[in-house]
């Protein structure tokens, strides 16, 4: 907002209160609208994901159970997303998909990450021959074709128990996306460790790994943070593309790439049935979306030279323009009525 | 070369010395990189459960045979094949073949060397990607530099919420959309295949979805590096200086700016060539269409090794292939880049 002056940037005596760092970063976020829309829809989604887990673990609902009378039935009440040709309810499959996207998402992020920042950090902070080595190993790990490397190690196992294999989707995706998390987290070390701080902890004697874990690694964590958040979205996205390949945790326990890989054997079938493979892609899309926005809302939010416009001020500049826009009106019919 | 003439007195051979020699210092530090690749990818292709040679025996030639006379030609196929070698041994001759003798293998699902077949599935691939590649960058850059000019407007508002829409749409089921607005509802366009599944002619017709769907996913990613490369360049101060001289904002972005936020997208091109030769597995299996990423996944289901071994390590190679010509076309183009290297 460049019409806002310092004179009339909306101030009052709570605003003089200075903000923490982290503080800052929160109130930017929360005043950036789009931001919050995907907060809010990923909140939304997880919620009902994971009630509808427990809800149906607990009255032991059966994944596997068809029935012949309700086959193909378009949306109904009963029915919120149809049912599919073994007369399964598509509505609770596709959240119970959720769970698995939700699962592998968080769990292949944690670990990605835990890879990227140790390795990331060992490597900048140490330099010479280790990080040579590290990087050498990132360029290795990097230049796998991800999709066909999952599917071979994938393929490998494919006669274990569904649950084994999700674990094995969830080392796949974890052990391959953290070389760019490895990436950023080096290169900011090696600018970091020049700095007059860390001289300070090597006078007093803090052992190595100290200054990493207790002095680097917190000047990087935004930054890890934003990076997390779309390995998370990568994640969930690479594990829709296993399963929609059939790769992934297999039936009956559903997944959103499976869902959908059903829909795209046949054209007829797919505006037929649309409903099967419409929610669960449209959930996808949803949940990737809302990932990325809160993604790209903290990236903003971590920049210091990033403003914060807050819902007043953009209430004031609002009006303002309006009013502008008033007179500008009443300048021209002025003009007009003159002549 | 244009810095000859700059450099007035210095040959053609001076000029490009350094480049050959970082050249080569590069591609000597891969060599350890691309063993590592090749080590990971043998293994890997090794571990895949079932035996090559029993899943490549036709019934209908192995009927008529007796049990002996069938463990006699399993065996002859396994010798053939090289499969009743010690797996070392295996790797050695895989990357002798590879290497010196340029034979990629035996394809049991063909029933052919592997070099025969490849060309043409690599073909059909660059077609598909190289006018995707070529229409995502000429929608992408004039995008991403008026969204950066712009910023904060609301054009470039609708710009990047636009872009976080793209990057969000999983490509298949972009692809179902596609297809059931194409296909079924208007009824323009083929489904899957190409009319000529075993040629490399482009087939226009079946290119059009494949196209637009690879075009469509990675516009957005695309947008969003030139956006946030020409905001970097916009807030140097080589940029304030031209301002400050008095130059109309025309000159300042276009001649000033442009050229050098132009600079990273090299990054991108470089990111794209593996891409352009192996195409989307995703893609090609739902538009059946014959290219290297179709190639891959059927492999996967004949057990084909010798096409996943090549196909794999094709792709490596192009990789590092690609980092080396960022790395290159960066010292190229940027000066500030070339002094450090050559130091």
């Amino acid at each position: 907002m460049s019409e806002i002056t310092e004179q009339n940037k909306g101030f009052s005596k709570e605003d003089e209160i200075i903000l923490s760092p982290t503080q800052q970063i929160i109130v930017k976020f929360k005043n950036n609208r789009l931001a919050m829309f995907g907060f809010w829809l990923f909140a939304i989604i997880v919620t009902i994901v994971v009630v509808t887990h427990f809800y149906t673990k607990f009255t032991g609902y059966d994944f596997a159970a068809t029935d012949a009378a309700l086959r193909n039935l378009p949306p109904s009440w009963e029915h919120p997303f149809g049912t599919d040709r073994y007369g399964r309810n598509t509505f609770v499959r596709v959240l119970e998909g959720g769970w698995i996207s939700l699962q592998v998402g968080f769990l292949s992020t944690i670990l990605s990450v835990t890879i990227g920042v140790s390795l990331g950090s060992i490597a900048g902070y140490f330099g010479g021959k280790i990080d040579s080595i590290i990087m050498r190993l990132v360029e290795v790990v990097a230049s796998f074709p991800f999709l066909a490397l999952a599917f071979t190690i994938s393929s490998i196992f494919r006669d274990r128990p569904a649950q084994f294999r999700l674990f094995v989707i969830i080392g796949i995706l974890g052990c391959i996306r953290w070389t760019g998390l490895a990436r950023i987290v080096r290169g900011q070390i090696l600018s970091l460790r020049e700095k007059e701080f860390i001289l300070a902890t090597k006078a007093l004697g803090i052992k190595k790994r100290n200054q990493i874990t207790r002095h680097l690694i917190p000047n990087v964590l935004a930054m890890v943070v934003v990076s997390g958040t779309l390995t998370f979205a990568a994640a969930i996205l690479g594990e829709a593309f296993l399963s929609f390949l059939n790769l992934s945790v297999t039936e009956p326990i559903p997944t959103w790439g499976a869902l959908l890989s059903r829909a795209a054997q046949n054209s007829t079938g797919l505006r037929t049935f649309w409903w099967i493979w419409v929610f669960p892609g449209t959930m996808l899309f949803m949940f990737i979306m809302s990932v990325n926005l809160v993604g790209e809302g903290l990236r903003e939010a971590i920049d210091p030279k990033a403003e914060i416009i807050t819902k007043k001020q953009r209430k004031a500049a609002k009006e303002r323009r309006k009013a502008e826009k008033k007179a500008a009106r009443q300048v021209k019919l002025a003009s007009k009525g003159g002549v | 070369m244009a810095h000859k003439d700059v450099r007035g007195s210095k040959t053609f051979i001076e000029v490009m010395a350094p480049y050959v020699v970082y050249l080569t210092k590069r591609l000597i530090s891969l060599v350890p990189v691309f063993l590592i690749i090749s080590v990971v990818i043998f293994l890997l292709i090794n571990l895949m459960p079932g035996d090559p040679v029993m899943a490549m025996l036709n019934p209908q030639d192995t009927a008529a045979m007796t049990i002996e006379e069938r463990n006699a030609y399993v065996e002859t196929m396994r010798s053939f094949l090289g499969y009743d070698r010690p797996a070392v041994e295996r790797y050695f001759i895989w990357l002798k073949d590879t290497f010196l003798e340029g034979e990629f293998g035996y394809s049991i699902r063909f029933n052919r060397p592997v070099n025969e077949i490849i060309g043409n599935y690599i073909g059909r691939s660059f077609q598909v990607n190289i006018i995707a590649f070529i229409f995502a960058f000429l929608i992408a850059i004039p995008i991403g530099i008026t969204s950066a000019v712009k910023k904060n407007k609301l054009y470039d508002k609708a710009v990047t919420v636009l872009s976080i829409i793209g990057i969000s749409l999983p490509s298949f089921f972009l692809a179902l959309l596609l297809i059931l607005l194409f296909v079924v509802v208007l009824r323009i366009l083929p489904f899957s295949g190409r009319s000529d599944p075993r040629g490399v002619l482009p087939d226009w017709h079946y290119l059009v979805l494949p196209v637009t769907v690879v075009v469509l996913t990675s516009l957005a990613g695309l947008v969003r590096y030139v956006r946030a490369s020409m905001i970097e360049v916009l807030k140097s101060d080589y940029v304030r200086t031209a301002r400050a001289k008095g130059l109309t904002e025309k000159v300042v972005i276009y001649k000033h700016a442009f050229q050098n936020a132009l600079i990273p997208v090299i990054t991108l091109i470089g990111m794209w060539i593996p891409l352009l030769f192996s195409g989307s597995i995703v893609v090609e299996r739902i538009f059946a269409y014959p290219g290297m990423g179709y190639l891959f996944s059927e492999s996967y289901t004949f057990k084909d090794r010798a096409v996943l071994q090549t196909g794999l390590l094709f792709f490596g190679m192009l990789t590092l292939l690609g980092n080396i010509f960022i790395d290159v076309g960066y010292m190229i183009v940027d000066p500030r880049i070339r002094q450090g290297r050559m130091k």
